[in-house]
């Protein structure tokens, strides 16, 4: 302002906040009272999105339902090698022909029945029973047999069969398992079945108790249990459609995946969009906030510089407020208030004036030493305030 | 600033003490009502704006509960879906529809009436607040009034919960100093009346006549600082 080159006064947001006790507290309860309108309605914004999601998706879910492609199915078809399976006891314990099945869920069980062969001393009610003179179909007295015989025929086409199941063996490894089960299992049958007893009694010492005929077609059944193979085929047969069908519906699925995800990405992006503009509006409010207040505390705060010289007994020149400030009219008020006090001091100005000037030239002083210095204090009183208005 | 308001009841024999009246609450006009007018229409603008998302979203949400009622008419695509008819679905509908303009309607009598609430409410606590500065200021202006009267009586502290405190402070500081130079001043002036008095001063011709205005000057200044 005293500058040689007066550029006129800017605002500088140093000095925005001049009256910290008012223009923060107007400011803070713009900013809070806008935190809390945000916040409380934003809360039952979010909620009646949610509520919209919710019924958006479920609509999304029962407008685009997906039609599921038919599930492929299989159609076991075994096979023999070395073996009649139509007329050699295979047993599908499940024949899979429902679609969807699973290749492990197939299982085979095969019971082969040896040869009938006597043995001498044995009725022939005896040998059946314990030979296994059963039923192919009667699977569950083969398990329950299966467990308490621990050795014999039957235990050998379990084997073959669990052989079999496991699938993932080749040709050539089941065969050597089979070779290997059907050892062990003689050998079995040499422990523990009577029968098995003899014949291995027979094998050690070379000496044949029984009928010659009947051991024969035994070897020879014990042979061809060992080159007996047995394969499984699965087919899987597949709907003619079922590719087109399988596209179409995870398409569908896709497409209404994203759909959801679109719906309830709305609800995210009004969250967010919420945050920002809450965020934005309470940093807004609280710089037009402090700007607006300023406008107030700008006023008050030039007045009280005036304030401060009028204490110190200097009565400037009142200067007008800046553009846009606001108190326009109570600062009229105080410019007034500083010309009513420029005019006491100019009406005490030109009563001391007047009184010195002729107390001087009726030289009053020299009547009495009170008088003196009185007139000299008026004279000081005089040039002090003369002083206070040659600002 | 209004100046038709009820003068300070400081020189009152029977002092009552002041009591706020909510006619007097609008002391200054434009710094009140622009104040309140901001933060009313700012709280609107968010209220409105947000208000519209509510509305939006539950229109939204009902429109899609009837289209679902709406798919029930469609021709089922599996076994377990039932086939609905028009007979079945028509009250189905109707009931929708009522309830879903029942609950908006009620949806936005709610927010009007939260929205009006909380305009009044906060109004009136702005106007409560932003009186808090007015009166102090009020207070000064009636003072300042009086000085370019050319008086400078006693000055009287703010009421409780008024702000502008430190302002308020000031002013009577400074006013308290000018007045206490003035009967200095005064007083120094009464002195050397008395003096003149004392040493038996003529007060006739042209040094009379300025005692005589010297001494109406004091004794004006001393009702004025009074």
């Amino acid at each position: 302002m005293g500058g040689p080159k007066n550029k006129g006064y800017k605002r500088s947001w140093k000095n925005l906040l001049l009256n910290k006790r008012y223009q923060l507290r107007f400011t803070l309860f713009m900013v809070i009272m806008s935190g809390v309108l945000m916040a409380a309605l934003g809360w039952w914004v979010m909620s009646a999105a949610a509520e919209s999601t919710s019924i958006g998706v479920d609509a999304i879910r029962d407008k685009r339902e997906c039609v599921p492609p038919p599930k492929p199915y299989q159609d076991m078809q075994p096979t023999k090698s070395g073996i009649d399976l139509n007329t050699n006891e295979l047993d599908h314990r499940k024949k899979q022909t429902e679609p969807g099945g699973k290749i492990d869920e197939v299982k085979v069980d095969m019971k082969i029945m040896p040869p009938k062969r006597k043995i001498p001393g044995a009725d022939d009610k005896k040998a059946d029973k314990k030979a296994g003179d059963k039923k192919p179909d009667d699977k569950k007295a083969d398990d329950k047999k299966a467990g308490d015989k621990k050795a014999g025929d039957k235990k050998a086409g379990d084997k073959k069969a669990d052989d079999t199941k496991s699938g993932d063996k080749t040709a050539d490894d089941k065969k050597a398992d089979d070779t290997k089960s059907g050892d062990k299992t003689a050998d079995g049958d040499k422990a523990n079945s009577p029968d098995g007893d003899k014949a291995d009694d027979d094998d050690e010492s070379g000496f044949d108790n029984g009928d010659i005929a009947d051991d024969e077609a035994y070897r020879k059944w014990k042979a061809s249990r060992k080159s007996q193979d047995v394969k499984v085929v699965l087919d899987v047969k597949v709907h003619p459609d079922f590719a087109k069908k399988a596209i179409a519906f995870y398409a569908c699925r896709l497409e209404r995946a994203q759909a959801i995800a679109g719906v309830r990405g709305g609800q995210t992006t009004i969250l967010l969009a919420l945050i920002a503009v809450g965020l934005f509006l309470m940093l807004g409010l609280t710089l037009y906030g402090l700007k607006m207040t300023h406008r107030v505390a700008g006023p008050l705060f030039k007045v009280q510089l005036y304030f401060a010289k009028m204490r110190d007994e200097k009565y400037d020149k009142v200067w007008n407020l800046r553009k846009h400030d606001q108190l326009v009219e109570f600062y009229e008020h105080f410019k007034g208030a500083h010309e009513g006090v420029v005019k006491m001091q100019q009406a005490d100005i030109d009563q001391l004036k007047e009184i010195i000037e002729v107390a001087d030239k009726h030289e009053l002083a020299s009547k009495s030493p009170e008088l003196a210095a009185t007139l000299e204090e008026l004279k000081q009183i005089l040039a002090r305030k003369e002083a206070s208005l040659d600002q | 600033m209004t100046n038709n308001l009820p003068k300070a009841t400081a020189s009152d024999g029977k002092k009552k003490g002041y009591k706020r009246h909510f006619s007097n609450y609008l002391l200054d006009k434009s710094l009140q009502l622009r104040y309140i007018g901001f933060v009313t229409i700012l709280s609107l603008i968010i209220s409105g704006s947000l208000g519209y998302l509510i509305y939006r979203h539950e229109n939204h949400a009902s429109q899609r509960l009837l289209e679902q009622i709406e798919s029930l008419k469609k021709p089922p695509r599996n076994d377990k879906e039932i086939q609905y008819t028009e007979d079945s679905v028509g009250p189905i509908r109707k009931s929708a529809i009522e309830g879903n303009k029942r609950r908006d309607r009620k949806l936005v009598l709610t927010m009007l009436g939260v929205g009006v609430g909380l305009i009044v409410v906060l109004s009136l606590y702005l106007l409560i607040m932003t009186h808090k500065v007015a009166g102090p200021l009020y207070k000064v202006t009636m003072y300042f009034d009086k000085m370019r009267a050319q008086r400078l009586g006693d000055t009287w502290p703010l009421r409780k919960g008024d702000m502008l405190k430190d302002f308020y402070d000031d002013f009577k500081h400074t006013h308290d100093a000018i007045r206490e130079r003035h009967q200095a001043d005064n007083e120094a002036i009464g002195k050397f009346l008395e003096a003149c008095e004392a040493a038996g001063v003529s007060r006739e011709g042209e040094l009379g006549h300025r005692l005589d205005e010297l001494e109406t000057h004091h004794t004006e200044r001393d009702e004025a600082l009074s």
